[in-house]
Order: C-alpha cells, then structure tokens, then sequence
C-alpha cells in the first residue's frame, strides 16, 4: 500500500508559517492580565461595544444573505463571459482596502454624496448613524457569502434541477426544494466568513460611521480608542481583544464542524 | 482517502502543537521593549492601526551624536519625529527646511493624537523628538522618563469650526446644542477631545457629539467634506483649511478663552538613537526658519 507522498519541506515550512499565525495570537493570551480583564469587561464601554458589535454584524450578515443569495444564483446561471465581468464588480469590496471603502461610501451616502443629497433633502442622514455601521460591515462582508455560495451552486444539482423544472416546477419551487437544500452547507461557511469579516471592520467604519460609544463604536474601535489612551485604558483593549479572540476561535469551529458535516 | 492519510496525522499534529505553544512562548518573552525606561505592556507598539502611520525607519548607527555640534552642517541620519496632528502642516515645512539645510539628515514624521503618540513612546516606540498638543499628555511621557524634558515652542487655542458654507447657520457656541446639530469632537483622551470637554463645562453646555475621532485631523476632515454642521478644533486646522472651514467666536468670557488656549511642548525621547540630531531640530523648530512657519500655520509664539 503507498500513501500520497507528502515532501518534508512542505511540512516544515507549514509548521513554521502555522507558528507565525499562532504565535502572536498564543502571545497575547499570554500577556493578557486576566485579573484585570473582568473589571475592564465590565465597563459600560465594553459591553455597549459588545453589544453593539454583535448585533450590527448580525444585521449584516442577514442583509448579505438576502442580497448574496439572489445574486449568487444569477452569477451562477449567467453565461460565463457576463458572470466573470459581474463577479469582478461584485468582488470590488473584498480587494479595496478598508479606508478606501469607507471613503467610497462616504462619497456615495454622505451629506454631499451622490445619493446622500437626495436623502439629506428627505431629511435622511446616515454617516455617525448605527445604520452606517450595519452598511459598512454589509458593503464589505458581502462578497465573502456571494462567493462562497456560488462556489456551492456551481459544484451540483443542475441535473435534479432540470428534471424537477421538465417535470412542470416553477423556477422558485426548483430553488427552495432543490437548490437551496444544496447551498445550505456552503451557505453556513459564508456566513462565518461574512460575520467574522462584519466584526472585524474597522477602517470604513471609522471613516463613514465614526467613533461614538454605544452608537458606532464596536469592538474593533473600541480597542483601537482605548489603545489611544494614555496607558490607563490598556487592559480594555487587552480585553476586548481577547473577547474578539474567542470569538473567532468559537466562529472556526463553527465552520470546522461544517466542513466536517459536509466531508 | 482517509483510510490513505490517517498514519500521517498523528505524529504532524503532535509536532504542530509543541511548535506552536514554543512559538507562542518564545514571542510572549520577547516582546517587551528592551530600554528599561519604558512601561511594562503586554503588546508591541508597531501593530498600532494609525491610519497614516508612515513606516518607520530602523534605527540607524550613523546618526550618533556627534561630538561637535557647532558644526551642524556635519550632521547626518535619520530623525523620527512624533508629532500631534495639528502641527501637520507646520512640521512637514519645517522638515523639508531643515533636510534643505542638512542635505544628509532624513526626517521622517509621524502625525496623530497626542495621546496615541504618547501611547506608543512609552511602549518603546523608535522616535526620537515628540512634539505634543497640550502639556498634560507631554507630563504623561516625562513623568514616566520617557522624554527627557520638554520646552514649549508654539501656542494654539481650540476653537469650533464649522464647514465654509455653516449648514446649520451656528454663530455661538450655545448653538451647538440645538437638536439636530450634528457635532464632531476628539476622544476625550487627546489634548483636542480634553480641551473642548474643559470648556463645554466652563460654558455649562452638555452636548452630545456625533463622534469622539481619534485625532484633530480626522475631525478637521470630516468638516472640510461638509459630513458634519461644526466641530472643535484648532485654531491653526481653520488657518490651514484655505476657506474651507469658518471659525466661530467664543462668548466674549476670559475663563473660556483660557481653557481653551494650549501650549504645545517639544522634547528628545529617551533612549534615542539620534540625540545630536533631534536636540538641532527642536532648535531649529524655536529658530526663525521654524517660528516663520509655525506662524504661518497660524500658531502663537509662547
């Protein structure tokens, strides 16, 4: 019996690069002042960023699914050429650094935004608004679900798909008794690649939504307020980051046991 | 497939996790700063997510001090220089003039909130010379030995600006608390956020800012793209705006008008590498060259 060779180096050199991944993760946890922690968790600071921060990215995590999905399915039927160019647009986000994403949205839904000025005449405004927020975390978060559930709508069930439609289905009942069943499972991936990428905004929020405890400060700038603080807020920071390390921790399992359900 | 790869698990994760608890531990014992003066933290200063941090250079053995300093045009090496946000456009004048003047010296800057500059100073961040918006969070890195002493070069006041075109037509600081008023501020941990609190309360005004930003420049932005009706910052970000934002007047009160006046200290940071170097430039920034440029920028001569 032969097993699939697998070369030394590459084990080495995966040892080494999946130590400089953990390492400063492993390093913090360390350095951490755990006596500490609690009291600084237990700031209002803290928890309304918690708060905040979860329940923002869970908002935009369901705006990407109800926009993602749709537009997956028709990237995934268009002729390859349109889906390419649709896809490249789509993706924009995902390549865009952060900051320029904020500056992007900003010019887009700002007081002197395209859009913006019509809804300032309607006496609507977003920048510094919970809602920013939520519109950040969605603009960038999005394309990890699209992508993630198009790669499952490519893989499979074109033929059950076709067989349910010559049977006399309507498009929407093949989607909701055939297709959807099928992207359940790339569906949960991108979820937790979308959440976790909602959480961890940072730069577009802080440029459309601003800083403001309670109203747009999640966790990501809070960490990054208290980091500014001259020394006394260090054990927030600290605290946060921790929380935020938990979190991710508890986010790849999550995706770890649907993998493994999928497998 | 399994069946293929299952003898190969075991021994790999076994190693995987003794490497990655060393890697782990070997980071956590090297991480603090080397330099005895600094505090004790747990995190390395060169993650900070300043938005416009510039890299920073290595430091550099050249620049030493040099044994001669009546012979400036010998001086060489790479300055580090941290300084608050306001003194943006005076600073990067002054450093194109010095580096005309010393054609060798390189000066590169960092710009942000005080207290984030400060912040990282005492995490042993590589400046040599810090220039700090107000004297208490200058006190915050002396009281610690991390700048040695620190001599004030410029003054500026706090003021409130509003976009060119004042949507919210605000002519007194009263005005701010009008409901719909959207007002930007500073955290109150920078010079800029701490001033406009001291004075709020002087005013007997509560006032619910939009945002608390992270430096005076990103409040001084914000208001020069018209995404907010007034805000606090200096009187030197209204000079340097080119019409851009209008400053309104403080209520004709000395207490407000103090409270609202800072003055701005430079020093050497501990521990640098290039002291000759950043002791000629704090001289050169309270020289002429230096005071014609800081006025420029609209600062006031202590």
């Amino acid at each position: 019996m032969r097993r699939t060779g697998l070369p030394k180096w590459a084990l080495v050199v995966a040892l080494v690069s999946l130590s400089l991944v953990v390492g400063p993760v492993v390093a913090l946890l360390i350095g951490a002042d755990w006596r500490t922690i609690p009291t600084a968790l237990a700031s209002p600071v803290a928890r309304q960023a918690l708060v905040l921060t979860v329940t923002t990215s869970s908002l935009a995590t369901l705006a990407c699914v109800v926009t993602g999905v749709p537009t997956a399915l028709v990237l995934s039927r268009c002729p390859p050429r349109l889906a390419g160019l649709a896809r490249a647009i789509g993706l924009i986000p995902l390549v865009l650094p952060p900051m320029v994403s904020g500056l992007a949205l900003l010019s887009w839904l700002g007081r002197h935004g395209l859009a913006g000025q019509v809804l300032d005449t309607l006496g609507l405004r977003i920048p510094f608004t919970t809602v920013a927020v939520v519109i950040a975390q969605t603009f960038v978060a999005w394309p990890f679900l699209v992508v993630a559930v198009e790669a499952s709508l490519r893989v499979g069930g074109r033929e059950v798909e076709r067989v349910a439609a010559s049977l006399g289905a309507t498009p929407s009942r093949v989607f909701w008794t055939i297709t959807w069943p099928l992207i359940r499972p790339g569906l949960r991936g991108g979820v937790v690649l979308c959440f976790a990428r909602a959480v961890g905004e940072f730069g577009a929020t802080a440029l459309f939504a601003g800083n403001l405890p309670g109203r747009t400060q999640t966790m990501p700038l809070a960490i990054y307020a208290s980091f500014n603080g001259t020394g006394a807020d260090h054990n927030l920071a600290v605290g946060l980051a921790v929380i935020l390390v938990g979190l991710s921790v508890l986010l790849l399992a999550l995706s770890g046991s649907i993998t493994r359900s999928r497998a | 497939m399994r069946q293929r790869h299952r003898p190969l698990r075991l021994f790999p994760c076994v190693i995987l996790v003794v490497t990655l608890t060393l890697g782990g531990c070997a980071t956590a014992t090297t991480a603090p700063p080397g330099s005895p003066n600094h505090a004790p933290a747990p995190n390395t200063p060169s993650h900070s997510t300043a938005p416009d941090t510039p890299s920073r250079p290595q430091p550099n053995t050249t620049g030493l001090p040099s044994p001669d300093p009546a012979s400036p045009a010998s001086l060489q090496g790479e300055l580090t220089v941290f300084a608050a946000a306001s003194l943006t456009e005076a600073f990067t004048d002054i450093g194109h003039s010095f580096e005309a003047e010393h054609p060798e010296v390189t000066v590169s800057f960092q710009f942000d909130g005080s207290s984030t500059l400060a912040h990282q100073i005492l995490e042993g961040a590589p400046a040599d010379v810090f220039a700090a918006a107000d004297q208490a969070t200058m006190r915050a890195v002396t009281s610690q030995n991390a700048v040695d002493e620190a001599t004030v070069f410029a003054l500026n006041d706090l003021v409130v600006a509003v976009p060119a075109d004042n949507p919210a037509r605000i002519d007194s600081l009263d005005d701010l608390s009008g409901p719909s008023v959207t007002t930007l501020t500073c955290t109150p941990e920078t010079p800029c956020g701490a001033i406009a609190n001291r004075v709020l309360s002087i005013a007997d005004l509560t006032l619910t800012p939009s945002s608390l930003e992270p430096n005076v420049a990103a409040v001084a932005s914000k208001l020069r793209m018209g995404e907010a009706d007034a805000g606090f910052v200096y009187a030197t970000d209204v000079r340097v705006s080119g019409g851009e934002l209008t400053q309104i007047d403080w209520p004709d009160d000395q207490a407000i008008r103090h409270a609202a006046a800072t003055e701005c200290p430079v020093g050497v940071v501990r521990g640098s590498q290039h002291l000759d170097l950043a002791r000629h430039f704090i001289e050169f920034v309270q020289s002429p060259r230096g005071t014609t440029a800081l006025a420029q920028a609209g600062f006031r001569q202590p």
